[in-house]
């Protein structure tokens, strides 16, 4: 059992989400860097889905209730125990008393914004709608439906392997994704584009795009130039003639896909975001790639780099056989 | 026949048109219930919009050429545009220039939303509720937020029309009725919302605890292709009446069906 000393910023029990439930407006939610998370839960010896923590930037404290292997993955939040700093990316024993915490820092200095707590076990809430995972909109799943706050007592599930075999198991280094104050993401085009002016289209992928202050799990929005449309076809026109080019008749959205708001800003869909919107869809960041949105901060730039259909596949299958035993070192 | 659109590496948009036109959202309706019986391996769910047909599905399982091949095909055997469906006709009592959404419009510095919306139709509140509540509604879609229903009336004659919010509220009361363009929609969640509001229903319209029989099916209680009747409420008390017992409230549920062509009929009065 861990207790809440301070809540920080932002910690909520996420896995992987809650797949299946846009048709009635409930988000996929679970970790927004579902790589760190599942390689957070393989170095403790749970299944890659299981329930864990993911914390945002700084502030969280959590007292320790009783021994248990934990495993912090993700951006590097300088997180302590005791503290004193600690190694990411590997397995590590704490005792009872133990106090863990992410200390304040300036958040510029980082390199991505969330990190993740797998402990072996698991974190025991229960399933609602097949998912432990926290719906923020929504208000259920994970702890009591919401962030952690000031004296919360969150139980742990019970160990699937033996501790022995758990201790100093790390991830190997070669294999770990990149965090940086900038960010490559890998995108398809579409399946709006066509609604988009041409130069437009080549903006999208050649300009800096600066992260937004509006960066969060619903969504991230980025700063830059407007876009411009095509001319409405004319039976719009004469149904609607002060129609807003940027608009259209409300869609479903998923994850990831990257939406227009108002012809001004590109927003990408994250792991909270609406399941509907009424802007024109420019793009799509790959499914391999989306993990970057969810770590992507406020200020951070941002390159939109585009990929067809294929080689966006051959990418998500590659890094899906990374999360494997056989890259951790012990 | 719809418009193919991939959309990333696990989406597929069909685009039935580019307009608001309740017999477009139609054949996105017909077109999910026919690709559900047909159990593709794969598709892992299904979003109606206001006319397309999202599709999310899972590359692990089936290849986006693969998808598109079966999805043409079904298409080629027909999908029939006009045919009978499961339409349950949900009624919803609403209260009117309810003292909750006048109470979050003053929190918002905005004036109250029904007489401004009134006006913009030619009429006085009394004459907009009449108007508002002598329809039936055809439900488009479920989404945004958990639960949120978008629904547009299924006569001309009656449709009512509002500008959106310049600026959107940062909070909405649950169960707030908003008219928006020429569309309406129920907030089933306290979120924020550019919408703007006529009244206020006591009933969940999201219930993710499904308590009530109304929720056995799913946590939201329409689906795309419900109609709805919204009858006014005399006064708060009969609202927090409601309110107090909602758990248990018997909905008014009538299982019925409705037909493409009963759509093209009434929107062509």
């Amino acid at each position: 059992m861990f207790e809440v000393i301070d809540p920080g910023i932002l910690t909520t029990v996420q896995d992987l989400g809650r797949p299946g439930y846009n048709s009635v407006g409930i988000p996929l939610s679970g970790a927004a860097d579902p790589f760190s998370f599942k390689v957070g839960n393989l170095l403790v010896g749970n299944q890659t889905g299981e329930a864990g923590l993911e914390i945002l930037l700084y502030g969280l404290q959590l007292k320790v209730l009783e021994k248990m292997i934990i495993a912090i993955t993700g951006a590097d939040l300088g997180a302590q125990i005791n503290k004193e700093k600690v190694q990411t990316w590997r397995t590590l024993e704490v005792e009872k008393g133990d106090v863990i915490s992410f200390p304040s820092v300036k958040s510029s200095s980082l390199r991505g914004c969330r990190a993740y707590l797998a402990v072996a076990g698991g974190i025991d809430v229960p399933l609602i709608l097949g998912s432990k995972s926290t719906c923020l909109p929504g208000n259920f799943g994970g702890f009591k439906g919401r962030a952690f706050k000031k004296g919360d007592r969150i139980e742990i599930g019970k160990e699937r392997t033996s501790r022995s075999i758990l201790t100093d198991r790390r991830w190997s280094e070669l294999k770990m994704p990149t965090f940086d104050h900038s960010w490559e993401i890998r995108v398809t085009l579409g399946p709006h584009d066509h609604l988009f002016a041409e130069e437009s289209i080549e903006m999208f992928f050649s300009h800096a795009w600066r992260v937004s202050y509006k960066a969060s799990r619903f969504g991230v929005r980025y700063v830059g130039p407007p876009f411009h449309f095509k001319p409405r076809p004319d039976h719009q026109v004469k149904r609607d003639p002060k129609g807003d080019p940027s608009n259209i008749p409300t869609q479903g959205v998923s994850l990831g896909i990257i939406e227009i708001a108002g012809g001004q800003e590109p927003i990408a869909i994250g792991v909270d975001g609406p399941s509907s919107t009424g802007y024109a869809m420019l793009s799509a960041v790959i499914s391999a790639d989306v993990w970057k949105i969810g770590q992507s901060k406020p200020d951070d730039l941002t390159f939109f780099r585009r990929v067809e259909i294929g080689e966006a596949i051959e990418i998500l299958f590659k890094s899906e056989t990374l999360i494997t035993e056989d890259n951790i070192l012990s | 026949m719809a418009l193919y659109r991939i959309c990333g590496d696990r989406c597929l948009i069909l685009e039935f048109g580019d307009e608001v036109d309740l017999s477009l959202n139609f054949s996105a309706i017909v077109t999910k219930e026919t690709i559900k019986k047909e159990k593709i391996k794969g598709i892992s769910d299904m979003m109606v919009g206001t006319c397309a047909l999202m599709i999310v599905y899972d590359p692990f399982e089936i290849r986006i050429d693969q998808l598109i091949e079966r999805l043409k095909d079904l298409e080629k055997r027909g999908i029939d545009a006009n045919e009978e469906i499961p339409s349950r006709l949900v009624t919803i009592p609403v209260l009117f220039n309810d003292r909750w959404t006048r109470e979050c419009s003053n929190a918002h510095q905005l004036p109250p939303d029904l007489e401004s919306i009134a006006e913009y139709n030619g009429l006085s509140i009394e004459e907009f509720v009449n108007v508002y509540t002598s329809t039936h509604y055809w439900v488009k879609y479920v989404g945004f937020s958990p639960g949120l229903v978008a629904f547009n009336t299924l006569d001309p004659r009656k449709e009512l029309r509002s500008p959106q919010l310049k600026s959107p509220r940062t909070w909405t009361p649950p169960g707030a009725v908003g008219v928006h363009r020429s569309g309406n929609c129920i907030y089933a969640m306290n979120t924020p919302g550019g919408v703007k509001m006529v009244g206020r229903t006591p009933l969940l319209i999201f219930d993710i605890n499904q308590k009530n029989p109304a929720f056995r099916q799913s946590p939201a209680l329409f689906r795309p292709g419900d109609r709805i009747r919204l009858v006014p409420l005399s006064g708060e008390s009969d609202y927090l009446e409601i309110e107090r017992h909602v758990e248990s409230y018997p909905y008014q549920i009538e299982e019925e069906t409705f037909s493409g062509s009963r759509i093209k009929e009434a929107m062509n009065v």
